[in-house]
């Protein structure tokens, strides 16, 4: 008898088969999808920060240590791949005479590097002039002391004579914060800048010429063990973190003593776990709604169907067929559409994960792969389940054989509109909005080193609530309008109706609740894709600006230490090819009390025309007003919000700053009168700093110096522009391009997986909004042929009959997308705020992707209207042939 | 039936008006097949008759005869595949001018969403009646048939009886030349039945309409003035109500 049936249903109900079949699958493979995101994102998290560590491990030698032991101890341990020594020396100054000027510089560090350290530790070491064989110089070293390849510099050994060597190249050393770092120290210890002047020679020349230094003063030379590991990972950064520490202590333990282990690796891997639980969250927010949604279509469809199913049931029954056999009938056919739409799922899911992600597979390992599979496919049989057998077991329980026709009654309320959980919903989640929104409020907690580290899933339920409260309020505003308002809706549908409108409008009445229904999925999916859109266009919009913010313009010249150059080194600067305008800006370090900041000189008039200045960089003032300030009042000074809070300003009040003066080198005190507040600067730190006016700046300390010049292309590529200038300019300046600054920053979250999932969502959204509107409209009016051909029947000719199709499909788009659009815009704020975290700076406002939005209204009446002329034309079959077959 | 209810005109209310012309419905050699080749039935089969003005005829015969197809061909329902059908007394095709041509179906017709008075006035606005005309027009029809207390009912609040008589009424209401009514109480039990014979045919002479009713049931077919009867889609024999059989080769009633 199953066979019997199954066959039935697969010769007369395949429709309905397959539309629920495509409910599950398009949940299945959206869940599977984001699967592959978060394993993805994550393994490419783990990546990134494993591939952004130059030298692994740093293990410093302890004092009286056997330099020896320990390269045998650390090249024994697991993981590592390659282990050299690297000795450091303290020079007490180095000294050049170029041209018979001699240029003297500070104390120093000599670097004693093995032979081969640059090719086994690739990116440590940038060749900038000359060779990397033999005696390096550090680009800021070599532009203090103006030497350049085959130049001879003078390297100070405290207590003994001087030794001179010649240099053979210029370099730049990318990672010299790690370099540098204070081993075992914790960060608050560490130093705040990498030395100034740095000399690094091969390790014999080392030996030979720091040797004699270490037997005099063994407290000025030291030894690490550079080491570099096996990137063989665990794909989770938490869980690389959690191995790579282990291993590190493993190796102290083993040292006892001799040594202590700089985890380079480790506090990369730290940062990406912060990064990785972030994916999870944004999982949740913009993934999980949209498992959802497809879980709700899916039982709509399901229950379109659902009268004629309870049809066939009730003629089961009549023939003597027990409830068991008729739920067991059930649970076959939604085995059957659960496990067809979960494979059919899985294989969109391999297909979409290998175009956006570029993996087939669902899970970062084996395990997660194969838990992430199953998952998904058990919540297809889940859902197909839902809507198939408890709607069986349920009409049991509440109807009779008789009922089982029973096509329309009186349309009742629904119990949670009774009960206002519509509003309990929105109310909650308003609050729980205000609470996850106040500024103590962090959504991710990984403190630095820490093991543990947490998510708030508490965030997710203000959007999650809202999502839900919007939906049922958009129920419920539909079930008043159709109910209470029909001579409005009649009025309203005359255009399409004629003089049927009073008798179209009852119609919609009684079927109030299928239509709030489709009503409410379509503002569903279109909230769902406008949200997670607006969410990332805005998010996308933060990061460019992230970046034009780090760089400064699309190309920024840094004038390296030591170099001075006025303002009218722009005109070498504009002179290239694709540069459109160039804003020199002045930074100095300014001291104010005892505490000292980067100072910025700009020039108010002009700093527009080649960086962007938002907004939400300022308090106390837009962007263009507190640049018209600095103009008409010179001394006017932007300062930092904790500079405002520790020394309690007040708009107006004087400030003194010691600058040093170009001339005399001294610092000399400088009045300011306090005008604003700066939060962020093009090129300016995260903490505190000031902005000036150039020219008064200029004045007062006697220099015109630049700090760096701000160049904004004229479309040109900035990479190609930042090349050109940089072979112009030589040595002399760094000069970066706004790529380079995305890629630093794609190294947490931002821009490296958002993407993809973008890509994926925003395809599943289409296809979730033309399945709300079109398949339940399609379905709902697919039942309800038999109407269409009574109205035949009594003499309606094919424009009535369209008229009735069309009253019914613009109900379902004016109502959706209304609802839809002020959902999608409330959530897509609400998301902004929660996921705040994520953003820096935070957006100036939501970033709307008008035309993904038009393509998902599109597609959505497309698919709407795809319905309703598929209706109307199969409304205009012989009306006798469909009354036959009902 | 209210039986002081004057004859009306037929087609008043939807301001159609019946041609001259004493034939209402007349086939001339209709046949109808459905589907073709190897699968083609032959539902019915060069049938030639006419349907004069007050007819009362019942169309009887053994299921699968071709009695319903032949009542939704007079009602212009179906398409004759072969064979002249016309409608003299209407001046046209009857979907041209609806309400002349009543139908009453075997099954449930009434359209679910909407309640009695809005499924009895829903031809009536078809056919262009004002709203609020319409609803006065089906509220009398009701009337007439005694079941105005059902106007704000919906259909699945109704009983098979209650049904049909609302299906009736909704035909009674556009004031037809004919009411076709195929196995009207084929779902009924007998009483119920019976009675909404009696409503038909109270209300069919009322308007002064003819009735064609197709029906197995032989009490049904005696209360018409005339019996045909169907085999294997040709009509076999053209008898008085209730007299022996009399195999014929053309109809008239």
């Amino acid at each position: 008898m199953t066979w019997t049936w199954i066959r039935g249903l697969l010769a007369r109900r395949s429709g309905r088969l397959v539309a629920t079949a495509a409910g599950v699958a398009v949940a299945v493979a959206l869940l599977a999808c984001l699967g592959a995101f978060l394993a993805v994102s994550k393994a490419t998290m783990t990546q990134r920060a494993a591939s952004g560590v130059v030298v692994d491990w740093q293990v410093q030698v302890a004092a009286g240590g056997d330099p020896a032991a320990v390269l045998n101890a650390t090249k024994a341990a697991a993981g590592v791949t390659a282990a050299v020594p690297v000795d450091f020396g303290a020079t007490s100054g180095l000294s050049a005479t170029i041209s018979g000027s001699q240029q003297t510089t500070g104390p120093g560090v000599v670097l004693g590097l093995p032979n081969g350290y640059s090719t086994i530790f690739p990116g440590a070491i940038r060749l900038l002039a000359g060779s990397l064989d033999g005696v390096l110089v550090a680009q800021q070293t070599a532009s203090n002391l103006h030497v350049g390849p085959g130049d001879k510099v003078t390297v100070g050994r405290a207590g003994l004579a001087s030794v001179d060597v010649i240099v053979n190249g210029v370099i730049d050393l990318p990672k010299a914060d790690s370099l540098f770092q204070k081993v075992g120290a914790p960060a608050a210890s560490q130093p705040a800048a990498p030395p100034d002047n740095v000399i690094l020679l091969p390790a014999a020349t080392f030996q030979q010429l720091m040797g004699p230094l270490g037997t005099a003063r063994p407290d000025l030379i030291s030894t690490q063990i550079h080491a570099a590991r096996s990137h063989a990972l665990p794909p989770d950064p938490a869980e690389a973190f959690t191995a790579i520490t282990a291993a590190a202590h493993n190796l102290e333990a083993q040292l006892s003593g001799a040594g202590q282990v700089g985890d380079n690796l480790a506090a990369s891997l730290d940062g990406a776990r912060k990064d990785a639980l972030y994916s999870q969250v944004l999982f949740l927010f913009l993934g999980l709604p949209g498992a959802i949604l497809a879980g709700i279509l899916t039982a709509a469809v399901a229950s379109a169907g659902a009268t004629r199913r309870r049809r066939d049931q009730a003629l089961l029954r009549t023939r003597g067929t027990s409830v068991g056999q008729v739920v067991r009938l059930a649970a076959v056919e939604a085995l059957l559409v659960g496990t067809v739409g979960g494979l059919v799922g899985l294989g969109i899911a391999a297909i979409v994960g290998r175009l956006a992600f570029g993996s087939t597979a669902f899970g970062a390992t084996t395990g997660s792969a194969i838990s992430w599979t199953i998952s998904a496919f058990l919540v297809g049989l889940i859902i197909a389940a839902t809507t198939v057998v408890i709607p069986t077991v349920r009409d049991f329980r509440t109807s009779t054989v008789a009922g089982a026709r029973v096509r329309v009654t009186r349309e009742r309320a629904p119990w949670w509109m009774r009960y206002g959980v519509d509003g309990i919903l929105l109310a909650v989640s308003a609050t729980l909005f205000w609470i996850t929104s106040q500024d103590t409020y962090t959504l991710v907690i990984a403190p630095e080193g820490v093991a543990t580290i947490s998510v708030s899933y508490w965030a997710f339920l203000g959007p999650a609530l809202l999502w839900l409260g919007a939906g049922l309020l958009a129920w419920r505003i539909a079930f008043l309008v159709l109910g209470r308002g029909r001579p409005i809706v009649a009025r309203l549908i005359r255009p399409l109706t004629g003089n049927l409108a009073s008798t179209a409008a009852a119609g919609l009445s009684r079927q109030r609740s299928m239509l709030a229904r489709a009503v409410v999925l379509v503002a569903l999916a279109v909230s769902f894709a406008a949200s997670t859109a607006t969410f990332n266009a805005t998010y996308k919009a933060q990061a460019e600006v992230d970046a034009r913010l780090t760089n400064g313009s699309d190309v920024a010249v840094t004038i390296s230490p030591g170099t001075v150059v006025g303002p009218e080194g722009a005109t070498a600067i504009a002179s290239v090819a694709g540069v459109q305008s160039v804003e020199p800006i002045q930074h100095r370090f300014a001291y104010v009390g005892a505490d000292l900041q980067d100072l910025y000189g700009v020039r108010p008039a002009t700093i527009g025309a080649a960086t962007s200045l938002q907004d939400a960089y300022f308090q106390g003032g837009t962007a263009k007003d507190l640049m018209a300030k600095l103009a008409t009042q010179p001394d006017g000074i932007l300062v930092s919000d904790e500079t405002v809070k520790d020394f309690q300003l007040s708009l107006g009040d004087l400030i003194k700053l010691r600058l040093q003066d170009g001339k005399t080198k001294q610092f000399t005190t400088v009045p300011f009168h306090y005008a604003g507040i700066a939060k962020e600067f093009p090129t300016a730190p995260h903490d505190s700093f000031f902005v000036a006016n150039a020219d008064y700046v200029a004045k007062a300390t006697n220099s015109t110096a630049v700090g760096a010049f701000l160049v904004r292309t004229n479309g040109s590529d900035p990479a190609a522009v930042a090349a050109a200038l940089q072979r112009k300019l030589g040595p002399s300046a760094t000069v970066t391009d706004i790529g380079r600054s995305r890629s630093k920053i794609g190294s947490s979250l931002t821009s490296v997986d958002l993407a993809g999932l973008t890509r994926v969502e925003l395809a599943f959204a289409l296809v979730l909004a033309a399945a709300a509107g079109g398949l339940v409209l399609a379905l709902g009016l697919a039942e309800r042929r038999r109407t269409f051909a009574i109205a035949s029947v009594l003499g309606a000719n094919k424009r009535q009959l369209r008229g009735l199709v069309f009253s019914e499909a613009a109900v379902v788009v004016v109502g959706g997308l209304l609802a839809g659009a002020v959902s999608g815009w409330l959530l897509s704020r609400m998301l902004v705020t929660v996921l705040t975290g994520v953003f820096d700076p935070p957006p100036e406002a939501l970033s709307v992707p008008w035309g993904y939005l038009s393509s998902t209204v599109i597609v959505a009446v497309a698919a709407i209207a795809a319905a309703a002329l598929l209706a109307a034309r199969s409304s205009s079959r012989p009306a006798v042939e469909v009354l036959r077959e009902m | 039936m209210n039986a002081a209810t004057a004859p009306t005109e037929p087609g008043r209310a939807t301001g159609s008006r019946l041609v001259d012309s004493d034939v209402i419905i007349r086939c001339e050699q209709v046949s109808h097949t459905y589907g073709s080749g190897s699968t083609a039935v032959v539902a019915v089969h060069g049938v030639t008759c006419d349907i004069a003005r007050r007819t009362r005829l019942a169309i009887t015969g053994p299921s699968g005869s071709g009695k319903s197809t032949l009542l939704h061909l007079m009602a212009g329902l179906e398409t004759p595949t072969s064979g002249q059908l016309s409608w003299p007394a209407v001046g046209g095709h009857p979907t041209g001018r609806p309400g002349l041509v009543g139908v009453v179906f075997q099954g449930p017709s009434l359209i679910p969403a909407l309640d009695v008075l809005e499924n009895v006035a829903l031809p009536l606005i078809l056919d262009g009646v004002p709203d609020r005309a319409a609803k006065e027009l089906a509220r009398e029809a009701l009337r007439d048939l005694e079941i105005e207390a059902l106007a704000l009912k919906l259909p699945e609040e109704l009983s098979g009886g209650q049904s049909q008589r609302v299906a009736i009424a909704r035909v009674l209401a556009a004031r037809p030349a004919v009411i076709l009514a195929d196995e009207p109480t084929g779902q009924l039990d007998r009483v119920t039945g019976a009675h909404v014979m009696d409503v038909l045919l109270q209300a069919a002479d009322a308007l002064g309409a003819a009735v064609v009713i197709s029906t197995h049931d032989p009490l049904i077919a005696d209360r018409m003035d005339r019996r045909w009867r169907m085999r294997d889609g040709a009509l076999t024999t053209d008898e008085p109500a209730g007299s022996s059989t009399t195999t014929i080769a053309g109809a008239t009633s």
